[in-house]
């Protein structure tokens, strides 16, 4: 068993449709299995007790020949499930098979058997079935076979959309770079990895069939030797006035059997595909609160934004996971803050909770945020005044956000300048249309956009421009504050340094406050004055730039400055954290870091570390901090001398 | 110098040459896309490597087609002196176990159906070089080997349960299980954490001191290629503009490109508060319109009119350092400051 198995039959379990669908088929399935060994009469066998309704000797009646009504049902289902799991099975052999190998190859194979699925969806069911009949006579393999060759091109065509995207993964690539040939990778990488949604389909693809039959058995096309439910409902709706239970039962029967398979291939469907799961659901309605008495008016010393101990966690499954474990820092006017850390260390997380951007999984649970003296948030719920919420008043127009991905955050079906007059007009009612294209055009020679490439499609200017582009699109409002969430990081080096160089010249012209969240030491040095270093949703160090590159004090930011390759400085060693470390096994108890510290000490286990602070602005979350320091300069020293 | 282990002659790669008879009726068709113009690389036993360049100078290319992934449009690869470009079945196969590659999504390199061990397996078992029953000994050896400890409890791991990090551990583990004579490798590292990254770059270099295995490392980073490699290729826009010993290479480069990426080094952003930035007059550079004369010319701040008219020759410059351009000589004595006012 695999675990994607395991997961996926847990999560169909957990769902109420996929219990109770599984369920029913399960009821049938054991039903129809036990047939022959449970002390049924015999389906074929006729008594005297014609039209009997419902009773406790026939618990769904007799029809018209006095044959028991339940017995046949249950008889009946083992057709049904014969020929759903028969036709499923064929069709989704034959199709995942011809459907990967026409993927997979891509070229005139794929065009050959991509026209032969066409033609075989063509064919009618009906219309091959009664061929079939008339050639060979009624029987259920022949059925169960004319109904696969009319299901399996939906297989074939599910796979081939799957190997076209499957043979660009790179343990594809990996496997025939190995040496394998390609009916191995097929077979061994290509078809496992596909099959998921071939199998879902098959659910539906089961439901169909037995329909299918039932409909054959219904205009007597069916095998005259075995109870189907469709020739039971054909020959009760002849008697329909006087014993309406003929065709009923075994309607409602196939009714429940069907339903069940879709419902199962609905439910199994939502469980294996993550992205229906995870972040499902309407924005949760978050409780405000109003603005607290005597605020008094900002100066010019009141930094323009100050956290205090801000939480936001994120609920994924049943459990509760804090990306954002506690954050406090405090950005003057006009200053200029890095946040630096590694993948899930929860920087990005902070971006988007100062801007109550997060996706609907995510809450924060504490912490006050206050903007230019007046609170934002206050106990992790937003201040709302007058009916609308402070934080909406301020984003975009003077709270801006430089997204990572220019591509996904521009719209790609409208002009660059018309994304820009939309927003201008959006904030600003009554300027004129010869006003703003003015500020646009301002905006646009500013950042370095040449005014011909105003009128151009996101996909029509290369990634620099791109990310031109978006950042002149959070500059046109003039904002105060911008958050920049790895505004270089898709970039190649030469635009990168060009674009933190804009960014570094248009701070000083606009007097712009800046947090530039990123995962590079290197780029947040140039823009920034004051470094934060995050680690398992905390700032461990926090420091004047050439303070924390100079002298740092936590073993953390240590690493990832010892961890860079220098370029023209002494070839030394890199340091590294062990393979084992991911900021996820951080303990609950003590420094989050110990686990993967060299340093590590019994205390460092058992105490959470406090906040050291080690004078001009340098503050350090690790028992050792002034040691680690004082060390750091000591060797400095030694190595001049 | 000794005869190269493996040769790359004068490649040129060119995607959607013909674009079809239905396209050029309409005249919509697509321009070609030249991924490589004029590669021509040499790569020694025992030494590593690096090719140096941005997104679209044709480095990934020059790695496919030295591992034969895609076969180049013209031009030739060379295995210990033999021709082996249109190699197909058991020659191709014969190859492939000396020549091996490590891919840049480590998050994406294994089944995740397979078990680490059967992941690491499958190339022993693809080439027959263990015996069925010696398999296991083998992957836990390998698994040791890059340092994936306890190695037991690592075999039999769903790639889901474990980190960038280790995955990548277990890719390099798959690509030398096999103990090929070359490996490709395709930033490695660049999808990994800092502090991650580090320990798999250490990990490399100590294969290669204890093996002896020959590395052709491709990377976007002048200080990681400075960190890996003996010598480094700097690529664009399909060609290489500079080849060299990285130390002389990186402290007095001759091409104006070279030394506009070290300028950009992230590194120089750390030690100096303020300097004086270049603005590139132009834009990144397309693959399907080669301008021209020099192909940097658009981006240079030293272009000159003979730059936009004549393709620089390849400039020797000693010691094993070549560069591709008009004034490679004085770039190297100079560098861009100087060149400015001239």
């Amino acid at each position: 068993m695999t675990p994607t198995l395991v997961k996926t039959v847990r999560a169909t379990v957990r769902s109420w449709p996929g219990v109770l669908s599984l369920t029913v088929l399960l009821g049938i399935t054991a039903a129809a299995l036990a047939a022959p060994i449970l002390s049924l009469p015999d389906p074929a066998d006729m008594a005297f007790d014609l039209y009997q309704p419902p009773s406790s000797s026939f618990w769904l009646g007799t029809d018209n020949f006095g044959r028991d009504i339940f017995s046949r049902v249950v008889w009946g289902a083992r057709v049904a499930l014969m020929v759903a799991i028969g036709a499923a099975l064929l069709s989704i052999l034959i199709g995942s098979a011809l459907g990967a190998v026409a993927g997979y190859f891509g070229g005139w194979i794929d065009g050959l058997l991509s026209r032969i699925f066409d033609i075989f969806l063509l064919i009618p069911t009906f219309f091959l079935i009664l061929l079939i009949v008339a050639l060979f006579g009624a029987s259920l393999p022949l059925t169960i076979i004319a109904i696969a060759l009319t299901t399996w091109p939906r297989s074939a065509r599910l796979m081939r959309s799957q190997v076209l995207t499957l043979k660009s993964r790179v343990y594809v690539q990996a496997a025939l770079a190995a040496g394998a040939p390609h009916w191995w990778v097929i077979v061994r990488h290509v078809i496992p990895n596909g099959i998921a949604p071939i199998i879902t389909d098959g659910t539906i693809l089961m439901g169909m069939a037995i329909l299918t039959e039932a409909g054959l058995s219904f205009l007597g096309l069916g095998d005259q030797n075995m109870v189907s439910w469709g020739s039971m409902i054909f020959e009760g709706q002849r008697h329909l006035r006087l014993a309406p239970w003929m065709s009923i039962a075994p309607g409602v029967a196939l009714l429940m059997l069907v339903a069940s398979l879709n419902l199962l291939g609905d439910s199994v469907n939502f469980a294996m595909n993550p992205q229906l799961r995870t972040r499902g659901g309407a924005p949760k309605r978050r409780a405000s609160v109003a603005p607290p008495k005597g605020e008094g008016p900002a100066t010019e010393e009141t930094p323009i934004l100050q956290v205090e101990d801000l939480r936001l966690e994120y609920t994924v499954g049943n459990r509760r996971i804090a990306a954002v474990d506690g954050v406090s820092f405090s950005l003057p006017r006009g200053g200029a803050l890095g946040i630096v850390g590694e993948s899930g260390c929860g920087k990005s997380s902070l971006g988007s909770a100062l801007l109550q951007t997060m996706p609907n999984n995510a809450e924060l649970t504490a912490g006050n945020v206050r903007y230019d003296g007046r609170a934002i948030i206050l106990g992790g719920k937003p201040v709302v005044e007058g009916g609308r919420s402070r934080i909406d008043a301020l984003r975009w127009t003077r709270i801006a956000t430089i997204f990572q991905s220019a591509m996904n955050a521009l719209n790609p079906v409208t002009t660059v300048r018309r994304q820009m007059m939309d927003a201008l007009r959006l904030h600003r009612p009554g300027i004129s249309r010869a006003d703003a294209t003015d500020r646009i055009s301002e905006v646009f020679d500013m950042i370095g956009i040449p005014r011909s490439r105003m009128n151009a499609y996101p996909h029509q200017l290369s990634g620099g421009m791109r990310q031109r582009a978006m950042i002149a699109l959070s500059l046109i409002l003039e904002p105060e504050l911008v958050i920049a969430d790895e505004p270089t990081t898709a970039l190649d080096m030469l635009i990168q340094d060009q674009i933190l160089g804009e960014i570094a010249d248009l701070r000083e012209r606009l007097n712009l406050s800046l947090i530039l969240v990123s995962h590079d030491m290197g780029a947040v040095a140039e823009s920034c004055e004051v470094v934060a270093v995050m680690y398992a949703g905390r700032i461990v160090e926090i420091a004047p730039t050439r303070r924390i590159f100079d002298n740092p004090a936590h073993p953390y930011s240590r690493t990832l400055i010892g961890a860079l390759p220098s370029l023209t400085g002494p070839l030394e060693k890199l340091e590294s954290l062990p393979a084992t470390d991911t900021a996820a096994a951080a303990a609950a108890t003590g420094c989050r870091f110990a686990h993967a510290c060299l340093a590590a000490t019994d205390l460092c286990r058992k105490t959470t570390p406090p906040a050291m602070n080690l004078g001009g602005g340098h503050v350090c979350e690790c028992h050792y901090a002034e040691d680690f320091a004082a060390e750091t300069a000591a060797d400095k020293r030694e190595v001049r001398a | 110098m000794s005869k190269p282990i493996l040769h790359l002659d004068t490649l040129r790669m060119v995607y959607n040459a013909d674009p079809g008879f239905l396209s050029r009726l309409t005249g919509r068709a697509d321009p070609p896309v030249i991924a490589a113009d004029d590669v021509t690389l040499e790569l020694h036993a025992g030494e590593t490597l690096a090719v140096v360049g941005e997104s679209g100078s044709g480095k990934t290319t020059a790695g496919r087609i030295a591992t034969l992934q895609e076969r180049p449009t013209s031009g030739g690869v060379l295995y210990e002196g033999q021709e082996v470009t249109g190699l197909t079945g058991a020659a191709l196969k014969a190859f492939r176990a000396k020549v091996q590659m490590i891919f840049q999504n480590p998050y994406d390199a294994l089944n995740p159906r397979l078990t680490v061990s059967q992941s690491l397996a499958e190339p022993l078992m693809l080439h027959g070089l263990v015996p069925r029953s010696g398999l296991r000994a083998a992957v836990l050896e390998m698994l040791e080997a890059v340092e994936l400890r306890p190695a037991e409890s690592f075999a039999d791991a769903f790639p889901s349960e474990l980190s960038g990090g280790q995955l990548q551990r277990i890719a390099i583990a798959r690509a030398l299980i096999i103990k090929p004579m070359v490996v490709i490798a395709d930033e490695p590292v660049s999808m990994l954490d800092v502090s991650i990254r580090s320990g798999v770059m250490n990990l490399m270099r100590g294969i290669q001191r204890d093996t002896g295995v020959t590395y052709l490392y491709i990377t976007h980073d002048l200080s990681v290629a400075r960190y890996m490699a003996d010598r480094i290729a700097v690529m664009y826009l399909g060609a290489v503009l500079e080849e060299g010993p990285a130390e002389s290479l990186i402290s007095a480069a001759a091409h104006p490109y070279t030394r506009l990426l070290i300028e950009a080094a992230p590194e120089h952003r750390a030690t100096a508060v303020k300097r004086n930035r270049i603005r590139l007059p132009g834009d990144a550079a397309s693959q399907s319109g080669l301008p021209p004369g020099c192909r940097f010319h658009p981006r240079c701040p030293l272009a000159q009119p003979i730059c936009r008219e004549k393709a620089p020759p390849r400039a020797a410059l000693g010691g094993g350092q070549t560069a591709s351009c008009h004034f490679a000589h004085e770039v190297k004595k100079t560098g861009l400051a100087t060149m400015t006012t001239a």
